[in-house]
């Protein structure tokens, strides 16, 4: 066990609600920057968001066409599995629901596809039913590059890897394709309350 | 069906392993498998968020994903790695 | 010559003292048992750990030359930099203090090297390049040897008295200021530059060995304006400290 460091606590917030911390994540006040990459650049022009794979018709919008469906202006907590929690983050963007209101799809899982080659995998009933956004903005300002923006997957009941900055869509499919992470020994499903870090978990 | 034995295994070139993960690995060369630039190690670009992922600094393919727990690492390289041998 | 390969091990060092560097900075000298000895330019791993368990690490240049006695970290402090908040404000000589290392074979230099030399740093990225410069006096060494500093302003750059001695042992001291220069200033005060780093010298002709260290955007900078000038991109080696350099 390493030396205890006289008066070090680090910079976790003390006093929140436990309930709102799911195990072994400390909360923090400010917006950590993390990525496995470096930050696209994709312009507003180039943008599109697509979902595809095992349904009736490809889905492709534009960010024109994004930004005119309805959206959502809603607070969720977010955990971020290198251990740090941030409660009450406001965000808005288009629910998964309504991008595939009208698909016609038997797949049970996606995977959704990014800027920058990032991937993560889920099933498909982790991102309907209310559980998931494509969100472009944060704290009612428009979603920074660093932090995923134009648009990035929201899915906040499932560690905030799952939550695929610079998102460009989603590809339904049939079987379970893991993702970046998931090929790296991170959990397949990665919720919070379980503690689902590692696969192993 | 068995194999004729034309293979050993992991204990085998236990020598070789060992000598390769000790090495010094920041000025080790690299080529890349994308691009085929060549940088040391250290030149390459690392980025830290669930794992690390280094990356070639001409292309930003990646080089090695890395991700970890406790009393557990896993390693993933991509492209091909210059080692010297010890003078 | 290189160092013997030593396994990097977490070790417990005792602080022997935190000293005021410049106007946000402090230099903690620490007496590590065993420590197998570094190359200028290296790195330590240091590691806090809470009572609960919690723990934090980053990684700090070696500000000591290898020649030297102890041990010594130059830590910049950063406003909401958790680690840099607590070696700047709470540890004190008597303390313990986890490290590793040394770490990283690529960006050093020796004497033995050669140079020309060019070193070229932003704010705290100036540490590892004074362990070089501190090297090169221990060894009474006379190479050709060039310092260009970029910081925000005249407070902000570290061992400033110091490296103001170096141009009696032939080291050429050149200094920008981004943010604001005092009265009577000579320096420079802007961004650097390729006519900035044309009037530094040495040019690529004499092959000098370049190092770059600082925040990642100036590194990225300098270092492509390096090449832009014809510097052989093998000789230029970059240290990026991150976003914000700390």
């Amino acid at each position: 066990m390493a030396p205890v460091s006289r008066g070090f606590r680090g910079r976790r917030r003390q006093g929140v609600d436990a309930s709102r911390v799911p195990p072994g994540q400390y909360v923090v006040d400010d917006f950590p920057v993390l990525s496995a990459g470096p930050t696209p650049q994709t312009g507003l022009d180039d943008w599109t968001f697509t979902i595809g794979g095992s349904l009736d018709e490809e889905r492709t919008w534009s960010w024109e066409q994004f930004v005119a469906l309805p959206g959502e202006t809603f607070t969720v907590d977010i955990h971020c599995v290198t251990k740090w929690s941030k409660l009450g983050t406001i965000w808005t963007g288009v629910s998964v629901d309504r991008l595939l209101e009208d698909v016609d799809t038997a797949a049970e899982f996606v995977s959704a596809f990014c800027d920058g080659g990032y991937t993560t995998n889920l099933p498909l009933e982790d991102v309907t039913d209310g559980q998931a956004w494509i969100a472009y903005a944060f704290d009612g300002e428009p979603l920074e590059a660093e932090h995923g923006g134009p648009a990035r997957l929201l899915v906040p009941h499932l560690y905030l890897w799952k939550s695929a900055k610079w998102v460009r869509g989603l590809t339904l499919l049939d079987h379970d394709e893991p993702g970046f992470w998931e090929t790296l020994g991170y959990h397949n499903r990665g919720d919070p309350w379980n503690e689902e870090r590692y696969w192993s978990d | 069906m068995t194999e004729s034995g034309y293979f050993t295994d992991g204990n085998g070139i236990g020598g070789l392993l060992e000598e390769i993960f000790a090495a010094e690995p920041t000025g080790a060369q690299r080529i890349c498998q994308s691009c085929r630039a060549q940088h040391p190690t250290g030149a390459h670009r690392a980025y830290t968020s669930a794992g690390v992922v280094l990356r070639c600094p001409s292309c930003g393919d990646v080089a090695i994903r890395v991700s970890q727990r406790s009393g557990r690492r896993l390693v993933e390289f991509r492209g091909t790695w210059i080692f010297d041998a010890p003078r | 010559m290189t160092l013997p390969r030593v396994p990097l091990v977490w070790r417990v060092g005792t602080v022997v003292a935190v000293r005021p560097e410049a106007a946000r900075a402090k230099t903690i000298v620490v007496e590590v048992p065993d420590w197998p000895g570094h190359l200028a330019g290296q790195h330590v791993d240091v590691r806090l750990t809470a009572e609960d368990g919690y723990q934090a690490e980053r990684s700090y240049s070696i500000a000591s030359a290898p020649e030297d006695e102890s041990l010594a970290l130059t830590v910049e402090r950063i406003d909401d930099g958790e680690v840099s908040l607590y070696l700047c404000d709470e540890l004190r000589a008597g303390d313990e203090l986890e490290l590793r290392g040394p770490i990283g074979g690529y960006f050093t230099w020796q004497v033995a090297d050669g140079g020309p030399l060019l070193l070229l740093a932003g704010g705290s990225g100036v540490v590892p390049l004074a362990a070089m410069l501190r090297h090169r006096t221990a060894r009474g060494s006379r190479v050709d040897t060039r310092l260009l500093l970029s910081a925000g302003s005249w407070d902000d750059l570290l061992y400033r008295d110091e490296l103001g001695r170096l141009g009696r042992d032939g080291v050429a001291v050149h200094y920008t200021l981004t943010r604001g220069a005092p009265p009577h200033w000579s320096g420079w005060s802007r961004r650097v530059d390729a006519e900035m780093l044309r009037e530094v010298g040495p040019g690529p002709r004499t092959q000098p060995r370049v190092f770059v260290c600082g925040p990642t955007p100036l590194v990225e900078h300098v270092a492509n304006l390096l090449v832009g000038l014809g510097h052989d991109p093998r000789l230029v080696k970059t240290e990026r400290f991150g976003p914000t350099g700390g």
